[in-house]
Parts: structure tokens; sequence; C-alpha cells
């Protein structure tokens, strides 16, 4: 599939060649989906998509145009191209746009993100994979009848990015998600948990364990009460911590939002932002990682950037726009979901420096504080205030917990918060967001209603 | 197309499906974004293929291909029905697909179609809404606009009979203004759109829509961020709307509740909030974002009143769940594009007026919260709860308007919610939005007039 993406974008921009443009760039992926849904823990539905399309890149005079289309055939992606023209000629140029990525660099090839396994899973060994672990959460909550919703997706993709300049790169990816939900319901009262794995290697993929680990943590959610207001210690799971610092740090040092003045750490650069044992990277070539790649989205090598030493703040998140107009190197950051989307900039793996204690060891050292295990909400861009729902946690008391939370809000500026960071553990989970542990920090306002 | 649509149901059928339907859809699409009078992004997209389901022994499969060719459809459709038998080894417990079956041919009415205004009017529509918005004040820095168009041609078609044609036409207008002074910014924000053509999003209705986000961002810099805690609250109307749709609409999709998975699983027919409370689902209601007369399995949609007069009445159903349920289906089932399985979803939902006038219901509630806007919000109906942010509001102090605020948002559980309501305000307004569900984005709209909720739980500083 590699050699059939370039070779038909390699095409085009020949074709392309006696068009009246400046530059242009092709983006065509390949992309196999297999879904599997489990509701009341049986398979209800599965899925099988093969999404193939390009996204095209014109530049006329430096004023950019673009368009995309949902095949790969000839016809299509010439007068995509045509679309992708008559729309730059409408923009306004940009005198800060200087190039796309010019060929010549140095790409390494990044281990761990393509498994044969996972390209050759038959959709009967997928629902086998599945299936063990709704058995397991179900023998997790033996006698209480849980209701199980499971997800399985299996993705083999291969992108390729050729352009004027002359990158023609392309990389194949596998990635396998299985996530479970359970609900309980004992004696009138409902309680629930949520858990997932992202792998690019199908050896790392448990079922069991997962779908067991999130029969236990719904257990652990019954009885949930509100508790009295106050500031309080906080304890992020991996997995919060992943996900703040994924919509918070990671958007508010993206240079597009620092260069229109629209982050929070807009004048930050080299300054303390966070308490100082904190330091973390983006690591676009971790061996593994769910977000690693041999290139960004427009065919820039991945690196590992240093963003936060010793809470200092070290780099901001480039692509080749960006880097251009604030004249530093890029960070190789371009970021897209799939051919459907501009290049913007997003991070890859986020990488924290971990300590060496466990959570119980966190946990055990506060004194009065809460324990938030998941939270889906991000802080403003602008002001960094963040408001945080704990969609599942617990309240800790003298060193243990002592009841799940019910309704309850962590209130802090997300700078108070890196700030208030006073101690970090050993305990690093990957996500599709990066290898996060769990952090403490103190002086959260907690309100519970 | 409706041959291809007969061939690959006919396919299906032949390989053994005891139920098949097809969506062969065209979308084209185009997004521009003007900043501070420059023509930022210009995109364009077209989408098109077919998405075909097979379903036999209880079990749906689903593939798409973008080859519209009999050759391509025949292996789509294969594949679908060999997919399909092999999971239905798993299950226990199978069903039928039961539903009348339709034929119509039906389009959104548009005054001035989105194809006949070109891209140079469109693009001169919003540089007028950015000037507008930085001759506002000279506090205005930044002043962005975007305008989006989706025009779809989408067939449906299934084994049942039903042949469905439908074009939809939807524009949507994003207007943006950010202040700054000294070292304080904040953003003002209106979104309008609707179904039909251009005449939704242009003329009187933009220009109250740049007026409206340039003084938000202007006032809000003299507001100070809302104090957290237990608070009697005012919703307005869309707050009052994205309530209705999280927290009650999403928690009546009935692929809950065959997923046994929703806090409201023993509640239906049962009294969960004040008489005064109807929360209704229409997406019959013209020239709305979220209208549509036929739904994405080609079933007529009708009018859900999903809460009448405080009891849950009504569930939202694709044939799928209404088959499981033993239910009529009602027109629910939508999806973002062939690429996805149609899925129970709202489309214009909202709380229907009560009695109560604005300032009797501030009077009323004398201390508290007058909360406006929506900055973003979601839903868990596994859990029962929901959490969304403010873009603003007004302290309320012995029943008169304070002090302007920022940064509140609330967080509350479903049921205790609809408790928690205890005044209906007898305005009302509707806003067009975009709602994600199960890696999929759908356009609707909610609304409604303010509502008083008493003890609400409140984020802040």
């Amino acid at each position: 599939m590699k050699e059939i993406l370039l070779r038909t974008g390699e095409e085009a921009i020949r074709r392309s060649m006696n068009l009246d443009i400046s530059e242009i760039e092709l983006y065509l992926e390949s992309r196999k989906t297999l879904e599997i849904n489990v509701e009341d823990g049986k398979i209800r539905s599965v899925s099988l998509s093969k999404d193939r399309g390009c996204g095209i890149r014109s530049i006329v005079d430096k004023r950019v145009g673009f368009s995309y289309v949902t095949t790969l055939e000839q016809d299509d992606i010439d007068k995509t191209i045509q679309s992708s023209i008559s729309l730059a000629r409408v923009s306004t140029p940009d005198s800060d746009f200087q190039s796309l990525p010019i060929s010549g660099m140095k790409y390494t090839q990044v281990k761990g993100i393509f498994d044969s396994l996972i390209e050759n899973l038959s959709s009967d060994d997928a629902a086998e994979l599945i299936l063990r672990g709704v058995q397991a959460n179900r023998e997790s909550l033996s006698g209480m009848d849980p209701k199980i919703i499971g997800i399985l997706q299996v993705s083999n993709t291969t992108r390729a990015i050729v352009n004027s300049h002359g990158i023609s790169e392309a990389m194949c990816l596998t990635q396998i998600m299985l996530a479970f939900d359970s609900t309980i319901r004992v004696n009138g009262t409902q309680a629930n948990s949520y858990g997932d794995l992202y792998s690019c290697k199908l050896k790392e993929l448990n079922p069991e364990s997962i779908g067991m680990n999130v029969g236990i943590k719904t257990k652990s959610m019954l009885g949930v009460k509100k508790i009295e207001d106050g500031e309080m210690s906080l304890v992020l799971s991996p997995v919060t911590t992943a996900h703040l610092l994924k919509s918070g740090l990671a958007e508010a040092i993206k240079a597009s939002n620092v260069q229109n003045e629209q982050s929070f750490l807009k004048d930050s650069l080299k300054t303390d932002i966070a308490s100082d044992i904190l330091t973390i990277t983006d690591d676009g070539l971790l061996d593994g990682g769910i977000s690693s790649r041999s290139f960004d989205a427009e065919g820039v090598p991945s690196k590992t950037n240093l963003l936060l030493q010793n809470g200092s703040l070290e780099n901001f998140l480039h692509n080749s726009y960006t880097s251009n107009k604030a004249n530093v190197e890029n960070t190789g950051n371009a970021g897209r979901q799939s051919y459907k989307d501009l290049p913007l900039i997003s991070s890859s793996n986020l990488v924290v420096l971990p300590g060496k204690e466990s959570q119980e060891d966190l946990v055990a050292e506060v004194q009065r504080g809460i324990l938030c295990n998941i939270s889906g909400d991000r802080p403003d861009l602008l002001s960094g205030d963040l408001n945080a729902v704990v969609m599942e946690g617990y309240y800790i008391r003298d060193g243990g917990i002592v009841h799940p939370l019910a309704n309850t809000i962590f209130s802090i500026n997300f700078v108070e918060l890196l700030k208030g960071i006073t101690r970090i553990g050993g305990d690093s989970v990957k996500t599709e967001y990066g290898v996060n542990p769990s952090i403490v920090v103190e002086k959260v306002k907690v309100s519970s209603g | 197309m409706e041959d291809l649509a007969q061939f690959a149901i006919q396919t299906m059928l032949k390989a053994g499906a005891e139920f098949a339907d097809i969506r062969i859809e065209r979308t084209n699409e185009m997004k521009l974004e003007i900043i501070n009078g420059e023509v930022k992004t210009t995109t364009s997209a077209l989408q098109k293929g077919a998405g075909l389901r097979a379903f036999t022994g209880g079990a749906w499969a689903l593939t798409q291909t973008s080859d519209l060719t009999q050759k391509g459809i025949l292996e789509s459709g294969t594949e679908a029905v060999r997919i399909a038998k092999l999971i239905s080894q798993y299950i226990t417990e199978p069903y039928q697909i039961k539903s009348k079956s339709y034929q119509a041919s039906v389009k959104h009415d548009s005054k001035i179609p989105l194809e006949d205004v070109s891209v140079e009017e469109k693009i001169q529509l919003l540089k007028e809404l950015g000037t507008r918005s930085r001759e506002h004040s000279n506090l205005v820095s930044r002043a962005r606009a975007i305008y989006q168009e989706q025009i779809t041609d989408l067939l449906v078609s299934n084994s049942l009979g039903t042949v469905v044609k439908m074009k939809l036409s939807l524009p949507l207008l994003k207007i943006f203004a950010h202040s700054k002074d000294g070292q304080r910014s904040h953003r003002g924000f209106k979104i309008i759109g609707g179904s039909g053509g251009f005449e939704v999003i242009s003329g009187e209705s933009a220009y109250d829509a740049s007026e409206y986000a340039s003084n938000l961002a202007v006032n809000l810099l003299t507001s100070k961020r809302a104090s957290g805690g237990v608070q009697d609250i005012i919703t307005d109307p869309d707050l009052t709307g994205v309530l209705a749709h999280e927290s009650f609409g999403h928690a009546c999709e009935a692929d809950n509740w065959t997923a046994k998975s929703t806090i409201l699983i023993d509640k239906f027919q049962k009294k969960l909030g004040v008489d005064d409370l109807t929360i209704t689902d229409d997406p019959t209601r013209k020239g709305l974002r979220g209208s549509f007369e036929y739904d994405w399995e080609g079933t007529k949609s009708k009018r859900r009143v999903l809460i009448d007069q405080g009891v849950l009445n009504e569930l939202l159903h694709s044939l799928s769940t209404a088959s499981i349920l033993d239910a009529e289906p009602n027109g629910a089932a939508r999806a973002e594009s062939f690429m996805f399985e149609p899925i129970p979803r709202m489309g214009n939902t909202f709380v229907e007026p009560g009695s109560w006038a604005l300032d009797e219901m501030i009077s009323d509630m004398k201390n508290g919260l007058l909360m406006c806007g929506v900055g973003g919000g979601y839903a868990i109906s596994e859990k029962g709860q929901f959490m969304f942010r403010a873009t603003h509001g007004y302290e309320v102090e012995n029943g008169e308007i304070g002090q302007m605020i920022h940064g509140a948002s609330i967080v509350g559980s479903h049921l205790d919610t609809l408790s928690k309501i205890e005044t209906i305000g007898k305005d009302t307004e509707l806003y067009p939005g975009t709602c994600g569900k199960g890696y999929q984005a759908v356009p609707d709209t909610s609304g409604g007039p303010h509502l008083l909720l008493r003890g609400m739980n409140v984020g802040g500083s």
C-alpha cells in the first residue's frame, strides 16, 4: 500500500506541474478499521471500514487552499487539485507563509508502531478477544449482573506525504483499542466505571486484565457521597494526568495559539510555569508510542522535544508555518487526524519524568484530599482557569480511601496546578496521549453538591 | 443510484441477510475562515460512497465503499453478510427487524441555494462581519468569522421496500470576537445556522450575531471569576437547551436502554420532574439545523415528547432499538456519513416554555447566579452525570442582577437536576449546534426558556 500511495501522490504532483501554482502537497491515507461493539455483554454490531482518501494543499503566491476527497481515483484527485487551487486564489496572501517543507531531512525509523499480528487479525479472533474481556468483567462482578458495554477497534493505516519540494515519505501503523464500561445496581443505587487500553502491539493487549480492572473499579464506585467543600490535596491518576497535560499544557504551548495570543502561556517561554520536580518531553519517536510516527503531518522528521525542564517551559510546539514565522527550529509537530484535515499542530507522546512512589504511597501521605481517576475537562485557553468534574474519584482522609465521590468538581488555574505539584509517582501508564504517572497537587478547591 | 441500491440489497439477501440496507451519499462541504479581514482558511471536500448493512441472527455488520460500481457494491455487500453471519454465532437473543417501509423524495427548502452563491460573496459576508466587530470597540483585538456549508444527496434503501431520497442543505456561521485590555483578554462568540439556503445565515441575523459576540467579549473584560459552591441558578435559553440535550436527551436515546446502562432504565413512565416540565425532540420543525423528515434508516421522523409534564414518556429509536424493545420506530437514527452506523440521536431538542417572566424568576431566586451561554459540556448516561460551562453570567443579589461573571460551570446528576427545576420561563430561544456521540458528529438544535434550579453545584474560583 505504501508504494501505491506514493505512486499516486507523485503522479498527481507531476500532473500538477503545468498548473499555475507555487507549491502543492498531497496527504494520502488508506485506513482499514474493524470495530466490534458489545451491548449488555453481547456482541451487537461489527463495522469494517476501508477509508481511503487524499487531502490536497495548494499554494498560489502565498495563498493557501485545501480540499479533500474520499477516494484515490485519478479523476477525483485531479478535480480536488483544481478545487484547492480555486480556493487558494480567493484567499488572502499570507506574508508569514514561507514554504512547504523541503526534502533532504534525515528520518528515524520508529520501532514498535506496526504489528503484523494486528494487521492480520481476523474478525473471529477479534470477537474472541473482546468476549474474553467481557467474561473477566462479569466474573469480577459475580452475582451483581453487570451491564457491560465494550468496544474493540483494530486499525491498520498507511499514510503518505508527497509535495512539490521532493518530500515523498510513507509509513504503516497498526493500533488496537479495547474499552469496557460496566454498570451495576445494588439496592436502587447505580455504580459505573470505564477503562481502556491503546496499543500498537497485539501482545500488549490483555483483555482479561482490562475487563477485570473495570469490574473492580465499578464495585468500588458503590455508595458515592458528597463531601464538605474546601481546599485540599488532589491526586490525579495517570489517565487524568495524561488528559490534563494534553488538553491543558499541549494546547497552550501550540505555537499557533501563542502567535495568535490565544494562550495563557503566550509569554512564558523560558520561565518557571511548574513545580521544579516536573520534567516533560514530547517524544514522537517513542518505541511503541501510540502517537509515535517517523514524520509529522507535513513530512518533517519526528523528534524528541524537551517541553518542561524542572518546571521551566523550554519549547513551544511548531509546524512549518509557525516555525518559519518565528524563525525557530521546526519541532515536527504538524498534526492532522486524517486526510480530511489541514495540518495544524499536535503533541505526539507527552512523557512525564516519573518519580518512584506507587499511587498507594502517594495517597498514604494525603491528610485530606481526593483521588481523581477520570476527568474529561480542560482549562480555558485564554485564562488557564479549570473547573474539572471528578467523573470517577474517591475521598481521601488520613492517608486512606474513604468513599467514592458524587457530583464533585475541583477548581484551579492550570498554572497553579502545575506549580502546586508536590509529588510524582512511578506508576507511569501508556495512553493515547503519552506516558504519564500519578501526581499530587496541593491546595486545590473542591466542591461537592 | 436506485438501481445500484436495489442491486446491493438483492446481493445481501441472496448471500443470506435477513435484513439489508444501503445509504449512498454524496456530500460537498466548504469552510471559509476570516481573521481580521484576511482569508485565513479555505477548504472544501467531496465525500462520496456507500454504507451497506447486513443483519442476520440478531447481528449487524456495516461495510463501506467509495467504489460505486456493481463490482464495488458486490464485494462490500458480500463482506457485510459474511461478517454478520460470523458474529451471529455469538448472539444469544436473536430478534427481527420490524418496521413499515417508506418511499419519499424530500429536501430542505432554500430561498437562496448555497450552490448559487459564489465563494467571493460568502467571503464578502465574513469580511463585513469582521469589520463590524472591530469597529464595535477598540477593545476588540481580533475578529474571526467562519462560514461552513454541507450539501448532501442521500439515498436510503432497505429490504423492507424503503426508498427515501434526501437533499440536505446546512449553512452555519460562527462569529468570534476577542477583546483585550492590558493583560485581560476574553472571547465572545455567537453561532447561527439552520437548514436551508444562504438566507439562513445572512442579513440582519448575521449582523445581530456579530454585535452579540463583540458586546460579550468587551463586557467580559469587566467581569470577575464566578464563586463556586452550591447555589441557586437560573439558566438562560442556551444553557437550558444544552441541559435538555446533554442531561436528558442523551439519556433517552434507546441504545442506552438496549445496553441496559442508563441511569433512567427503571424510570420509564415515571415522574421525574415538576408538572410544568416538558422536553421535546422535534426534527419535523422546518428550517432548524436538526430538521429532517426521514432519518438515516429511511424511517419517517416525528415529534417525540421525551418528558411529558414531568414524566419520562418516550425514547429515541433506531430500527434496531425499536425492534429489540418492541417499540414503534420514530425516526431518530442518524449517521455522520456513509462511513458510520446510524444510531439513535436527537434532532431539535428543547424545553417547552412555562409561565414565568424572567424578572419574576430573578426576584423569586433572590440570591444566586444567572448563567448564560454554552462554553462546552457533556453527559455520561451510564453515570447519570453531566457538566456544562457557561460563557458568562451575572450575580443575583436580593432579587437584582449584579456583577457580570465568567468561568462558571455546573455539574449534576440527571435525576437530581430534574427535581431541582422549580420554575420555567415563558420565553424561548433555539440555538444551532453539533452533537458528538460514539465518534460521530451530527448537526442539531437545542434551546428552551429560562429555568430556575435550586441548589446546583457550581464550579468557579
